[in-house]
């Protein structure tokens, strides 16, 4: 059903008290009762008690309690969002105009630059102010599949984040187990989707992603690489030239510090395994880091003050080695 | 020569991380104390979010080995580690010896100056902080140090001899891996409680931060994991296994002030028993309730297992002196419950002083519920007079005060002195003891509601309010019995105008919603205006109920939701939180006996029959009666619950 078709009905109210922390005011709405002007509405200013308000009015079946969806005057003055704030056509939330740019790619996002909104306003149809109440698929565009792309805002990886999409005034929010198809949440991946409206943690209406598929696949969790033990090279020789026969494995070879063993220094690893597979290309893992304690301002020393990225890791951890495959060209012996 | 790439280089760093974490394990001989925080602890800069923060500790015993988690775990993570979050949760579900504890931040800031300044419009809150330093500022830091001593004090508690204890902490910025900022906490702590038998028996090993990416320990993720405990969208296939761990948990509240002064300062009193128990009746009921009863137990026990007869002489004049203050009692309680009565008697030497012992178990055990300690107190204290002890006529009369609210508690009613008179014309000459003595015998009698009991008992508290030389509390307590003696004899209006009327004029002070915090006098209001359908200050009210575990908690809950009833409020939350609360008290052990359990029963049947709960109760009073003296299914089944009245057993403030 298209919301418009109907007229909706212009309530008189008003202001019984303003919270001014949480930008909201208490109205008495005629014929009503209580009902409340969330800050998606503020219009940037503080009304005093009595002001007079005509609205639109629509039900949180959530908190069951009244919200204002449009104010049409203020003291019998006719009022619009265009009055007070400039790109009043995007979702104010969103426009961060002469802001400092956050950090990290942008991904075509520009919140800041007056250019990317002033085109953003002029490009979105779809506009988050014309709903006020949530939807499973918002009736204005039942059939349109748009796309964009998952931007750095709020992103956590394999769980949420936000998508720009240009034809929309709002972002758009996607969560990995709502409406998810295919593929992964990831800053930067395009997406396609369908768009449904929902209350935020905060109750203010937000879009939302559903049947959406991303061209971003993060795959299972990472597994670990093929690991021999050190002492035990001697008995899986045979099956390491197999692993590496293939020229895109290679092979992690591990001395681990354990009680009553004997520990392996680095060279003495590279020295053996050199003389067991000749001409493989192999490298000491640079890993866990070892880093210069850099907070202290005032310490000159440029050596030793310094810590392991995993120093507990690095207690149990002698050495590790990586074995490539035979290079181009390269023989056995 | 080719270079890893980054995918590789990550499998290589989760193969040497897992054969680190096996080795760890195998090599581990100790307690491990892991910790980690959720949200963005803005709490602590003034602002507060919808989230809040939250302090998470894991304690692993060191025979107990929980399976490893994938050294890339994040719970946040769902698209890889879903599955693992479920299993992290089963595993320390199925862990009982495994300690939990979630402390959620309530108040607390960081050090410095709390300035706003408003942008835009909007006013923002920050702290101003007198350090230079980051650290010194830091939240984390907070958090942990506040928090960590109790976790090692429930360490202590749940020690078996000789024991090693590391700590280790998620990294957060500016702390890197390998710093330890617990060092100045553990020395302040670990050195100041050698006293101590259970401290001394643990030996501190590691305590540092740890990195992430890999997780350096394979048990690091399950705090991470815990903090999926409140999340709001939980799937149905965590549901179950979410419900059963929020049982297991110690969930609390993190309240700065007090963990840093009252908790702290006890915690450190710890190593001098005498002085650490009588400083409990110091301490507010919410510090009690959320710190001291989760974590202080075990230095309960041990404090009062060490006290000398002298020092069990001088904590039982303190129980005395604090017996008139409500934290004085519940200390008291605290201190007393589950005692070992045959090994502490064996402390004294005198006879007298095994009777004030036994007279204080006595009068915890009436409080808690504890029927049979009260019982056998009674029969050690026959026994001693048996063997030539010697009390005093006003003695006489607190051993009887005492003995009949235990007899009370079993609806054994025996000790009402039947050819009972009224001395009328020394009412002035009235001491503490004899008021006390009447009293006693006025709330006896109404219980039992026989013949002309409630005649008798209207007299006494007649003439028991007619004394002047009261103090506001005691006045309180004279109008509140006043008043449930009314709503026995059916005047429910002149109920409702006892409390609210004569009681502000009798003291001069007309608020009389400061009253409501003593739980007696709200359970009373609230059974008044749910009988009088009383259609005012409902939202007023509201805002003023708590919930706990203890009684009168049943009858405020079970009348609240008569009121809500009555007055057609019931879609509301509060009325759903005391739908849930009393369902909740079936699973305290003070609700499955004698007379608290028969009047949850009661309630939750009645509860039922009203339509407001689905489940039927009778198998639940079945359940209590069974674990009840015989007094008490006699008194049921003379006073069966029935269509008529399913409160039926209940009379007086019982209902």
């Amino acid at each position: 059903m298209d919301e418009n078709s109907i007229l909706p009905i212009i309530y008189d109210a008003t202001v019984t008290a303003a919270e001014v922390l949480k930008k909201r005011h208490l109205l008495e709405i005629e014929n009503v009762g209580e009902g409340w002007l969330t800050k998606r509405h503020w219009p940037n200013r503080c009304f005093p008690e009595g002001t007079k308000l005509k609205v639109i009015i629509v039900r949180d079946s959530n908190l069951e309690r009244w919200l204002v969806s449009k104010i049409i005057s203020i003291d019998g003055k006719p009022y619009s969002r265009h009055d007070y704030r400039q790109f009043s056509g995007l979702d104010e939330r969103y426009v961060r105009l002469g802001q400092k740019p956050s950090r990290g790619p942008d991904y075509g996002f520009q919140p800041t630059k007056k250019n990317f909104l002033t085109n953003w306003e002029k490009e979105s149809f779809v506009d988050i102010y014309s709903y006020s109440e949530s939807h499973e698929i918002i009736p204005n565009h039942p059939e349109s599949k748009f796309s964009g792309t998952v931007i750095g805002f709020n992103n956590f990886v394999g769980w949420q984040g936000f998508i720009w999409c240009k034809d929309i005034n709002s972002l758009v929010y996607v969560r990995h187990d709502i409406g998810r198809k295919e593929g992964s949440i990831v800053a930067g991946a395009k997406i396609e989707f369908f768009l449904g409206t929902s209350l935020d943690n905060r109750n203010e209406l937000q879009f939302y992603a559903t049947d959406w598929n991303s061209t971003a696949n993060r795959g299972n969790a990472p597994e670990p690489a093929l690991t021999f033990d050190f002492e035990d090279i001697n008995d899986s020789k045979e099956m390491i030239n197999q692993i590496l026969s293939d020229k895109t494995q290679f092979v992690l070879i591990t001395s681990l510090i354990k009680k009553e063993k004997k520990r392996y220094a680095s060279d003495e690893i590279i020295k053996s395994l050199a003389t067991k597979f000749p001409n493989h290309p192999m490298m000491i893992l640079p890993w866990p880091q070892f880093g210069l304690d850099k907070r202290n301002r005032n310490n000159s020393a440029k050596s030793s003050a310094g810590r392991f990225s995993h120093p507990l890791i690095k207690n149990y951890l002698s050495c590790a080695v990586v074995l490539f495959p035979l290079e181009d060209g390269g023989e056995e012996e | 020569m080719r270079e890893l790439t980054e995918k590789e280089l990550n499998s290589c760093k989760i193969s040497i991380s897992q054969q680190v974490h096996e080795l760890l394990i195998e090599e581990r001989n100790e307690w491990l104390i892991l910790g980690d925080e959720t949200g963005g602890l803005t709490e602590f800069g003034g602002q507060k979010n919808h989230r809040p923060s939250r302090m998470l500790w894991v304690a692993i015993p060191p025979k107990t080995t929980l399976p490893s988690l994938h050294p890339m775990y994040h719970g946040q993570d769902a698209e890889w580690f879903e599955y693992e979050t479920h299993k992290a949760l089963q595993n320390l579900n199925n862990s009982p010896e495994v300690g939990c504890f979630i402390f959620t931040h309530e108040e607390g800031l960081s050090p410095g100056e709390l300035k706003s300044e408003v942008k835009k419009g909007v006013e923002k809150k920050k702290i101003v902080s007198p350090f230079k330093s980051k650290l010194a500022q830091k939240e984390h830091l907070l958090m942990w140090q506040f928090t960590l001593p109790l976790v090692l004090e429930w360490v202590a508690s749940h020690s078996k001899g000789t024991q090693n204890v590391s700590i280790y902490i998620e990294r957060v910025d500016p702390l890197v891996p390998g710093e330890m900022p617990l060092a100045p906490l553990m020395q302040e702590f670990v050195a100041g409680l050698q006293t101590r038998i259970s401290w001394s028996r643990l030996k501190f090993k590691e305590h540092s931060i740890l990195a992430k990416n890999p997780l350096e320990h394979p048990w690091l993720g399950y705090t991470d994991a815990l903090g999926h405990l409140f999340n709001e969208i939980i799937s149905e296939k965590d549901q179950n296994v979410i419900d059963s761990l929020k049982q297991k948990v110690i969930a609390i509240p993190y309240r700065q002030t007090s963990l840093n002064g009252t908790i702290r300062q006890i915690l450190k009193s710890t190593s001098n028993p005498i002085v650490f128990l009588k400083s409990i009746s110091d301490i507010d009921s919410a510090d009690i309730d959320d710190y001291l009863r989760p974590f202080f137990l075990g230095a309960i026990r041990e404090a009062r297992n060490s006290l000398n007869s002298s020092e069990w002489q001088d904590l039982l004049k303190h129980f005395k002196n604090t017996a008139e203050n409500i934290e004085g009692q519940h200390a008291t309680n605290l201190i007393l419950s589950n005692i070992d009565i045959d090994s502490t008697m064996s402390k004294f030497h005198n006879n007298y002083h095994k009777y004030e012992f036994l007279k204080s178990v006595l009068g915890s055990s009436n409080h808690i519920g504890q029927t049979d300690t009260a019982n056998r107190c009674k029969a050690y204290i026959d026994e001693l007079i048996d063997e030539g002890l010697i009390l005093s006529k006003s003695e006489i009369l607190k051993l009887n005060n005492l003995s009949g609210g235990a007899n009370d508690n079993q609806f054994d009613f025996s000790h009402i002195i039947d050819d009972f008179e009224l001395d009328e014309d020394n009412i002035i000459d009235w001491n503490e003891e004899t008021r006390t003595y009447l009293g006693a015998q006025a709330l006896s009698r109404a219980l039992r509601n026989n013949y002309d009991d409630l005649d008798i008992a209207w007299e006494i508290e007649d003439k028991l309010l007619s004394i002047d030389q009261q103090t506001d509390e005691e006045f309180r307590r004279r109008y509140v019995l006043r008043s449930e003696l009314l709503l026995q004899q059916g005047e429910l209006f002149e109920a409702q105008r006892a409390l609210e009327i004569d009681f502000p004029a009798r003291i001069n002070k007309p608020d009389n919603q400061l009253h409501i915090s003593d739980k007696y006098y709200l359970a009373t209001l609230l059974k008044c205006y749910a009988l009088n359908g009383y259609t005012e200050e409902f939202k007023e009210v509201c805002e003023l109920i708590e919930l706990n575990e203890h009684h009168p908690s049943q009858r405020i809950a079970y009348w609240f939701c008569r009121w809500a009833q009555e007055i057609a409020q019931t879609d509301n939350e509060l009325f759903r939180t005391c739908i849930n609360h009393l369902l909740s008290l079936k699973d305290i052990p003070f609700f499955q006996k004698e007379a608290p359990g028969i009047i949850l029963a009661c309630e939750l049947i009645d509860l039922n029959k009203r339509g407001l709960i689905e489940e039927e109760h009778e198998s639940f009073l079945q359940n209590v009666l069974d674990n009840s003296e015989v007094f008490a299914n006699e008194w049921v089944s003379n006073n069966p619950p029935n269509e008529d009245d399913w409160l039926a057993p209940l009379n007086f403030n019982y209902r």
